[in-house]
């Protein structure tokens, strides 16, 4: 998958621009607060209908507007011209247009053009809540499987419903067990429906990145990634997690929320058999993310047939010279790449072949001005 | 606006409460409507106050209708050991526009759903229970194939079992005439699930 071209409006600083690709490295360069992560920012939003920055859509609208409006026209592997438009507007809020006839959801649409994002962000994979190892699951699960995005919004669908019923509780309990029952049911079925598909792709997950941590450190560390369900193994039928959840409900309604369920999830890199979250050193952390990275784009590029698009944002910005060269050591296998860089030449090694494929965007406000009179005469 | 006659820019204001009309809309309506001939304004206007005065829920089956009980209810041809249960009356429409099914219908008045503040004793499970106890072999549960709409059918489902009814639920599957290829992924998911042996 290439990414040709990219028109954006309305979207944070940009009011009306309009950018060109190079077919291999792209380097988007300039000083800070011109755009450069913004830019790749639009760009995951034409992939995955959200931004990697920020989960509201209406942060991303241009101050005073109402709307924006992003158009990506790609070339997949195939040689087929692709084009998507992802429209957000405040009141209608966002349509996805594909090849220009057809509206999809974002469940339809997810998948379609792969993408793997590495920005300063994603350092929480490894080190925050578990929260941010369930989004990161979400994210490459949603591209590599199709359903699986419209079973989780169906899943917080029916987690909002049933906390509202927990809730209510909290003031009367009055006819509560006929109330949450079929809840329950519902809840069950989609909740180890996604265990079961995470389970899978954990285990894929680390059959890919195990090897490659062992590569990039030379064989001296071995990662394991464990996926760790709230929804436990015994519970193999309805009835099991129905006499579970009767024996904690008046915790559940204490609470007032649900306690029990694939929001619930936990995931653990376990580095040399200690946990990373815990234990790990600051370059540990890196590696396994590199590790992941690398993982998630080999598992989208096999299970998609699609080569992923690579998004690396301000990543060289603090790398060290080790991880540096095992970057480099992976930039080969990578089809398309977009790097956001404070200057122009980029400090690190990369073939000669390569470096001559660099195609460079320029970013700064006299720029974005220049090109706005070419659209607003 | 300032317009000139406060009669029409009150209808402007009307016609623009309605669902799906906006406010040109609404003003292209309304200029529309002074264009017509007298007669054909009175009757919309008759129209609509009788259909308000007219219309009314059926104490059987909650279906719309101008007598009590409705045209479904009183029919002695239909199949009265059969009821399908809907959310609103307007599925009913599309049902019997097929001109296949036979039974009778319960109208429930929505689905269940607590974030809304909708739990069963706002809908009309208790009159479908009470009907059930009446001679019903079978209830068929036609909500929409939502979170809610499924969980409401379970929920339905539980309540009227013990009673000795058969409790079936509309398939949910594939568009005749759709390209698989086309069909979205969840759609696909449940057909494949709710598949059926061929004999």
């Amino acid at each position: 998958m290439i990414l040709r071209s990219l028109e954006i409006e309305n979207f944070r600083i940009f009011q009306k621009s309009e950018f060109e690709f190079g077919e291999r490295l792209n380097v988007v360069y300039g000083p800070n607060g011109q755009g450069k992560t913004t830019l790749l920012e639009a760009i995951s939003v034409t992939c995955l209908t959200k931004s990697f920055r920020t989960r509201q859509d209406t942060d991303l609208i241009r101050h005073g507007q109402t709307f924006f409006r992003v158009v990506a026209h790609f070339r997949d592997d195939m040689g087929v011209e692709r084009t998507v438009e992802i429209r957000f507007d405040r009141s209608s809020g966002k349509r996805i247009l594909l090849d220009r006839s057809r509206v999809i959801s974002a469940a339809e649409h997810v998948g379609t053009f792969p993408v793997v994002v590495l920005s300063p962000d994603d350092d929480e994979i490894t080190m925050g809540p578990p929260e941010r190892r369930r989004r990161f699951i979400n994210i490459v699960l949603s591209q590599l499987d199709r359903s699986y995005l419209a079973l989780l919004q169906e899943y917080v669908r029916v987690l909002k419903q049933r906390n509202a019923i927990l809730q209510e509780a909290r003031e009367s309990r009055f006819g509560l067990s006929k109330k949450v029952e079929p809840w329950n049911q519902k809840f069950f079925q989609i909740g180890r429906e996604i265990t079961n598909r995470r389970a899978r792709f954990v285990e894929a997950l680390n059959l890919k990145a195990a090897p490659i941590l062992s590569e990039l450190t030379t064989g001296a560390e071995s990662l394991e990634i464990r996926y760790e369900p709230s929804f436990r193994p015994e519970w193999d039928s309805y009835e099991k997690f129905s006499a579970f959840l009767d024996e904690n409900l008046n915790l559940e309604i204490v609470r007032g929320t649900s306690l029990f369920g694939p929001h619930r999830d936990e995931v653990l890199f376990l580095l040399n058999g200690v946990e990373l979250r815990r234990f790990g050193s600051r370059g540990q952390h890196r590696s396994c993310l590199l590790a992941l990275k690398i993982a998630e784009y080999r598992m989208l590029l096999e299970g998609k047939g699609e080569s992923p698009i690579f998004l690396l944002d301000d990543v060289y910005g603090e790398i060290d010279e080790f991880r540096e060269r095992a970057l480099n050591d992976y930039f080969g296998e990578l089809r398309q790449v977009f790097i956001t860089s404070h200057q122009r030449d980029i400090k690190f090694n990369i073939s000669h072949d390569l470096m001559q494929k660099i195609h460079y965007i320029h970013m700064d406000m006299a720029n974005l001005a220049s090109q706005e009179e070419v659209f607003e005469p | 606006m300032n317009l000139s006659s406060p009669s029409l820019e009150k209808l402007i204001a009307e016609l623009a409460k309605l669902p799906g009309i906006g406010r040109k809309s609404a003003q292209r309506l309304a200029f529309y409507l002074l264009k017509q001939p007298q007669e054909e304004v009175e009757n919309l206007a008759r129209a609509l106050i009788e259909v308000k005065q007219k219309t009314r829920t059926c104490s059987v089956c909650f279906n719309l209708t101008e007598g009590d009980p409705c045209p479904i209810c009183r029919d002695e041809q239909r199949d009265r050991q059969t009821l399908c249960v809907v959310e609103e009356a307007h599925d009913i429409f599309a049902i019997e526009k097929l001109g296949q099914y036979r039974g009778l219908y319960h109208v429930l008045g929505g689905v269940l759903s607590p974030l809304d503040g909708v739990d069963p004793e706002h809908l009309h499970i208790r009159e479908l229970v009470e009907r059930c106890r009446q001679n019903v072999k079978e209830v068929i549960i036609a909500t929409s194939p939502s979170a809610e709409g499924d969980v409401t059918a379970l929920y339905l489902a539980k309540l009227l079992r013990p009673l000795g009814v058969k409790v079936t639920r509309i398939a949910r599957g594939i568009p005749t005439g759709s390209d698989l290829e086309y069909v979205d992924e969840m759609t696909l998911l449940r057909a494949l699930e709710g598949r059926s042996t061929l004999e």
